[in-house]
């Protein structure tokens, strides 16, 4: 325990050298900053628009026009849904959707043949309170900010040790792989929990579970930086790994796709690791009393099987006499 | 001018031979073909129903013409998969009728929306009409992705030779340069007009990538006009950082500065955008914007120009000091 701490003493103070404390700390003004006074309250801009030509048609973000193929210019050039009536047919313009999809909406637009039966609705748990549209966006910031702090800097502390030639030392050294690996994930469980925790107080307050949080930060934390550890080992230097993070890390900000459009859950990016923390984040922050424990149990079972291939990747590339050989 | 042009060369020979800046030209690129993919098909899915397997099959059907259907064993399958992240209607029998679950937690409307559609189903009330796709130029959503991957290639046109001036800081290269016949000033027309070739580059490939070489020409005079945007960037990373580990995380604050700030505004209310006008990526970013819709937007691409040149003026004592260039 003694080597673990001092190998996070030592790391922490190399971040500190690296102006982390700084960057990290104007981070989190700008995203306080643009949570509060830059993303309005209330949503604005982005709903349906249609171009209907030959029908009434009531609400909002619905241009009447005054020809078929105005309509058609529309759906071109702005990417709206087009609906043509002329003589009793109906006629969608679309650019792709699914036939499903316009088959749901034209029947929300057309009336029904006969009287429906009424349909019993189940909820399983009460519709919760609204939130504001600006919170909506810390759950975002905060997976894909602050829980994955540690997929850069932990690699670039080992990248920038591998090219200063202190691994060698520390290979001759008594410390071994485990005190090695257990340090860097600890440093960014601590910074990531901490850089999370602040973000989460200076824009939604207090009033959520906070143990929550901090286990699913944790948790979230250590497996990023074990996964960052992981790709770094296979890299001499920091160019050739900045050459393999960028699609890692543009992959892993997918889910926020599925996270704005939620009826879009392909199975692929249910895979992605940040796919579940964005959600259970989102769930901690505006409660709706889902269940969690999948989400913690499936994170604690990828950050412990994340941590002994890091260990035996770190042993075996780095810390061997062979990988220490550049 | 042999001097500066001489530098250009060799930033372009430096290019070429690092991965890391050869992978961040084509990188935007890349990114925005995911990207566009991925929010082009986010808005073009339908509903999705999970029933279960004693809905009878004329049912199951009637529901398909409406969205996605997830055959499942029984009720509280159904009820496990509706509580799971992304939002499904799940559909079960009770007493010989349909019985919506959803989750309750879902976007407004949802139940009502998946209800309807329910008993549409169960009527056998799948309305006809005709359907006509068309190609469009994207939505909103995609506009907004494009014109922000667009800008971030060429905020990284400004970023490679930013990073050569982080590589020269710690090569001491640049003291060198400080006292050679090329000067300071030379020394920072070289990067500029690396940065000015580098941002048409990484424009038109993107564009190429993309494939929207209609709007060309208008993104050309977009990217021409962020010169002193780019040149900004440059010398920020130059400046804040003195070796690649602070690079990066420079890159880490300025990226979201410059890119992030701007996207904002596009959430912001028509009455307060004179709050960007001092922004010159405010400007770039409107002109990218236009240029996407196919307009040449001829102030935003002067005032992108004129706000970014008085932000080089007003800072260059500070380069000069952080550079130790005359």
């Amino acid at each position: 325990m003694n080597r673990v701490m001092s190998l996070l003493r030592q790391d922490f103070k190399l971040l500190l050298r690296n102006a982390l404390f700084w960057v990290l700390t104007v981070a989190l003004v700008l995203i306080v900053v643009t949570v509060w006074y830059l993303i309005p309250r209330e949503q604005t801009g982005f709903e349906t628009r249609l171009a209907v030509y030959g029908m009434e048609f009531p609400g909002g973000g619905v241009e009447i026009v005054a020809s078929p193929g105005k309509v058609e210019q529309m759906v071109r050039e702005k990417g709206v849904l087009g609906i043509v009536r002329e003589d009793g047919a109906l006629t969608v313009v679309h650019d792709g959707l699914s036939k499903q999809a316009v088959t749901a909406f034209v029947a929300q637009i057309m009336p029904p043949q006969t009287p429906l039966s009424p349909i019993q609705i189940e909820r399983l748990r009460e519709a919760p309170q609204p939130v504001p549209y600006n919170l909506r966006f810390v759950p975002i910031f905060i997976a894909f900010e602050a829980v994955i702090v540690g997929f850069f800097m932990a690699a670039i502390l080992m990248l920038g040790e591998r090219q200063e030639g202190v691994l060698e030392a520390y290979r001759v050294s008594p410390g071994g792989v485990v005190p090695y690996v257990a340090s860097k994930s600890l440093l960014f469980a601590i910074v990531g929990t901490v850089y999370a925790l602040l973000m989460a107080f200076a824009t939604v307050g207090f009033v959520f579970n906070i143990w929550q949080f901090i286990i699913l930060t944790v948790l979230g934390s250590l497996f990023y930086t074990l996964l960052g550890m992981c790709v770094a080992v296979f890299f001499e230097d920091i160019s050739s790994w900045f050459l393999a993070v960028v699609p890692l890390w543009a992959l892993n900000m997918l889910p926020m796709i599925s996270f704005s459009v939620p009826t879009f859950s392909p199975p692929w990016i249910e895979w992605i690791p940040s796919y579940s923390a964005l959600f259970a984040y989102d769930e901690i922050l505006f409660p709706t009393g889902k269940s969690l424990l999948s989400v913690h149990s499936l994170l604690s079972v990828e950050t412990i099987a994340a941590f002994f291939v890091c260990a035996a990747l770190v042993k075996r590339r780095l810390l061997s006499a062979r990988g220490c050989v550049s | 001018m042999r001097g500066i042009l001489r530098y250009m060369k060799t930033d372009f020979v430096l290019i070429a031979r690092n991965k890391l800046t050869f992978y961040m030209v084509i990188s935007p690129a890349l990114l925005a073909l995911v990207f566009l993919a991925v929010v082009g098909r986010a808005g073009h899915g339908s509903m999705t129903f999970a029933v279960s397997a004693d809905v009878p099959a004329q049912l199951v059907r009637n529901i398909e013409e409406f969205g996605k259907v997830e055959r499942l064993a029984d009720s509280d399958a159904v009820r496990a998969r509706v509580e799971r992240m992304d939002s499904a209607a799940g559909v079960v029998m009770a007493d010989g009728a349909p019985v919506l679950i959803v989750e309750g937690n879902e976007a407004e409307g949802f139940a009502e929306r998946a209800g309807y559609l329910v008993q549409r189903a169960a009527a056998g009330d799948i309305p006809h009409f005709e359907e006509r796709k068309v190609a469009s130029k994207g939505n909103r959503a995609l506009e907004l992705t494009a014109t922000s991957l667009l800008v971030l290639a060429i905020f990284v046109a400004g970023a490679v030779p930013g990073m050569n001036i982080v590589a020269d800081r710690e090569s001491k290269v640049l003291q060198a340069t400080a006292v050679s016949p090329l000067g300071g000033k030379g020394y920072i027309a070289a990067r500029a007009l690396t940065a000015f070739i580098l941002s048409l580059v990484n424009t038109a490939v993107a564009i190429l990538i993309i494939g929207r070489t209609d709007v060309i020409g208008q993104m050309m005079v977009a990217a021409a006009s962020s010169a002193a945007v780019t040149l900004l960037m440059a010398l920020l990373l130059g400046c804040s950082a003195d070796n690649q580990i602070s690079a990066i995380a420079s890159i880490k604050l300025i990226m979201p500065v410059g890119l992030g700030l701007p996207i904002t505004s596009t959430f912001v209310s028509e009455k307060l955008q004179f709050l960007y006008y001092w922004l010159p990526n405010y400007w770039q970013f409107k002109a990218v914007e236009s240029a996407w819709a196919g307009r040449y937007d001829v102030l935003s691409c002067f005032l992108a120009l004129a706000t970014g040149g008085i932000w080089l003026v007003l800072l260059r004592n500070w380069f000069g000091q952080k550079l130790g260039l005359r």
